[in-house]
């Protein structure tokens, strides 16, 4: 029989096996690692192109102090709870403690690693703007155990079921203690851990649903990533119950599927929030860029990219068994996709029209955007869905 | 009209779950298949609607099989799953709208069925509404009125009852009645053995993958040498008998 450790170190050797089975799923898909350095280029290229055009008066020091404070608020406390937990170890819920300890202690670690990552990557803007690396290292060092301090809290609001505004006000205090951190003033380091006694304690109990549904979108986030480069069958949906229109749409009638992925789009959250993302990242860029090759190229990525993510949409293992009762040909799935991948990347390339023209960038972007999308839809997509239908059947 | 001969298949190519299965369900007609959980009742549903490939034998509706014309085919069933499978992203109403595209239902027919089934399962006040926050037996009755909103050839229910209040269940047996007379045939999977023998004109009674009787409840006491014997008794029989 297992003990409470050991139930812990088994659930997180099992989710670490998972996560590398991706990896490998992902290495083995020949695009993955052929993209990976033209990919960093690129971000290397505008990540230094941007530098270059950062004003002389420029907050560079608050900026960066906001930038920080967010991947500091921003937690994760993975606990590996499972629905069956509610049933079989909410007995055992006296004797979790260490469990639960053991959970924040890993989530410590991994948020110091990732925000490592975050620091590192500043570390060229850093450098640039602010200071020399000993002062950079001596910041990461600081902010390192401010970021461990984070999770603490984070988890201590789930268990008290802490309202949204601590979070904010977490925020606030994280971009303080970053900006004095930044300006030299280390000694801030200590305050967050001169609060420590005034928290609120360990609880006797804890809100298994609350940990249930963050577990949950955990894991969803993880496996939206995974599915950017491998099949992942578990995709576990999260649902925004937005109100649309009460008929369909005139252009929707005649196209069940296209209602269907329509909906699926906008309401799953996943594909809503990464075509979100790429949007206000290329149209924050955009407005920087005065070069008209590099401007070209962020734009079209954006679309590029947008494309790239929705062949997961069709994916049937996400719908229920009844969408493939439909008295419906094959194509009409293929019909329905295209359109609405035409109809998102049109949107899309309107919406970034608006910065390339306020930054002085050439109109002709958007003809150009515009047959990429035509491209993507109607070629590109149309083949990449035969060949899974036709890998499906095989 | 739906015709099945020699059916042998499962869910791998060489392991067969359900073997030599042959039966018919004619025009408003009420067939029930009957079995343990196990005997193979949802892999025979499963072939029938085409989420299975069979390894032997023909199912055809109405002459057509799935081979010869997919969309036809399809066009004539509706199914009610045993466990409600919905599209998490889709309302109660757009549920309903989706169905009636998707089978080319005329906006007119959809919504006097809509609106009436809405009332007769008292779903009206939630038309906006998402699966996530419905109970079971909601959930159940959202696929319960997609399958009514459509007038099919044959209508496969399997364990409809599981879940409903018991107004609902009255409804669902109304309005089966209803389809009943309309022309349309019923296949029933159920494990209420009562309520089959009081609504069922014919029954398929498997165990272990095979049909072990069929016919009308006479028919079938005839075959297992027990005149007169009750759903129940012939149930317990076969079971009982294939133990031994």
């Amino acid at each position: 029989m297992r003990t409470m450790d050991e139930l812990f170190a088994s659930r997180l050797r099992s989710a670490w096996r998972n996560g590398l089975l991706y990896a490998l799923k992902a290495g083995r898909n020949v695009m993955v690692p052929m993209s990976v350095p033209f990919v960093a280029v690129g971000v290397a290229f505008v990540y230094r192109y941007l530098l270059e055009i950062v004003p002389d008066r420029f907050p560079s020091e608050l900026f960066l102090a906001v930038v920080l404070a967010y991947f500091l608020t921003r937690c994760t406390v993975r606990t590996f709870v499972k629905e069956p937990d509610l049933v079989f170890l909410l007995p055992a819920e006296a004797r979790m403690k260490d469990y639960f300890q053991r959970a924040v202690r890993y989530s410590s670690w991994m948020g110091g690693l990732s925000f490592s990552f975050v620091m590192w990557f500043a570390l060229p803007f850093y450098l640039f703007e602010l200071g020399d690396f000993a002062s950079f290292l001596l910041a990461w060092v600081l902010l390192v155990p401010v970021k461990v301090w984070n999770v603490r809290e984070q988890w201590l609001g789930v268990i008290w079921r802490e309202k949204a505004w601590v979070t904010g006000l977490r925020f606030v205090a994280n971009a303080g203690l970053a900006w004095m951190i930044l300006h030299g003033f280390w000694f801030a380091v200590l305050l967050p851990f001169a609060l420590f006694p005034l928290r609120k304690r360990w609880p006797a109990g804890y809100p298994w649903s609350e940990l249930l549904l963050l577990e949950t979108k955990a894991i969803a986030r993880y496996l939206a990533l995974a599915s950017f480069f491998v099949e992942v069958p578990e995709r576990l949906n999260r649902v925004r119950t937005w109100k649309l229109g009460k008929a369909p749409l005139s252009w929707e009638r005649a196209n069940p599927y296209l209602f269907l992925y329509t909906r699926t789009f906008l309401r799953h959250s996943e594909y809503f929030g990464i075509t979100v993302r790429i949007t206000l990242t290329a149209f924050v860029a955009l407005f920087f860029i005065s070069h008209v090759v590099i401007g070209l190229v962020v734009y079209l990525l954006a679309l590029y990219l947008t494309g790239k993510q929705l062949p997961n949409l069709v994916g049937e293992r996400q719908y229920p068994d009844v969408l493939a009762l439909y008295p419906l040909p094959e194509e009409a799935k293929l019909k329905g996709y295209s359109h609405l991948a035409f109809g998102l990347m049109l949107v899309q390339s309107l919406v970034l029209t608006l910065p390339v023209l306020l930054a002085g960038l050439p109109w002709w972007y958007l003809p150009c955007g515009l047959l990429l999308a035509y491209l993507l839809a109607f070629f590109d997509l149309p083949t990449r869905f035969r060949e899974r239908m036709e890998g499906k059947k095989a | 009209m739906l015709e099945i001969k020699g059916l042998t298949g499962g869910y791998q190519q060489d392991v067969p779950v359900i073997r030599d299965v042959s039966f018919e369900v004619q025009a408003g007609e009420w067939v029930g298949l009957i079995g343990m959980n196990g005997a193979g009742k949802s892999t025979v549903l499963k072939h029938i609607l085409g989420l299975l490939e069979a390894q032997a034998g023909t199912i055809s509706l109405r002459g057509e099989t799935l081979k010869s014309d997919r969309s036809a085919f399809r066009a004539g069933i509706a199914y009610v799953p045993e466990t409600p499978k919905l599209y998490q992203e889709l309302t109660l109403r757009e549920h309903l709208q989706l169905t009636a595209m998707a089978y080319g239902l005329e906006s007119v027919v959809y919504e006097e069925r809509s609106e009436r089934l809405l009332h007769t399962f008292r779903m009206k006040d939630h038309l906006d509404e998402f699966p996530g926050t419905f109970s079971k037996g909601m959930q159940q009755k959202v696929m319960i009125l997609c399958a009514f909103l459509l007038q099919p050839d044959l209508l496969i229910v399997d364990e409809p009852f599981v879940g409903l209040d018991p107004l609902a269940i009255h409804a669902l047996l109304e309005l089966l009645e209803e389809m009943r007379r309309q022309g349309t045939g019923i296949l029933l999977s159920t494990h209420i053995l009562g309520m089959a023998e009081t609504y069922c004109d014919r029954f398929v009674m498997m165990n272990r993958g095979e049909i072990a009787l069929h016919g009308t409840l006479a028919q079938m006491g005839e075959q297992a040498k027990l005149p007169g014997a009750s759903l129940d008794d012939l149930f317990i029989h076969v079971v009982k008998g294939s133990a031994r």
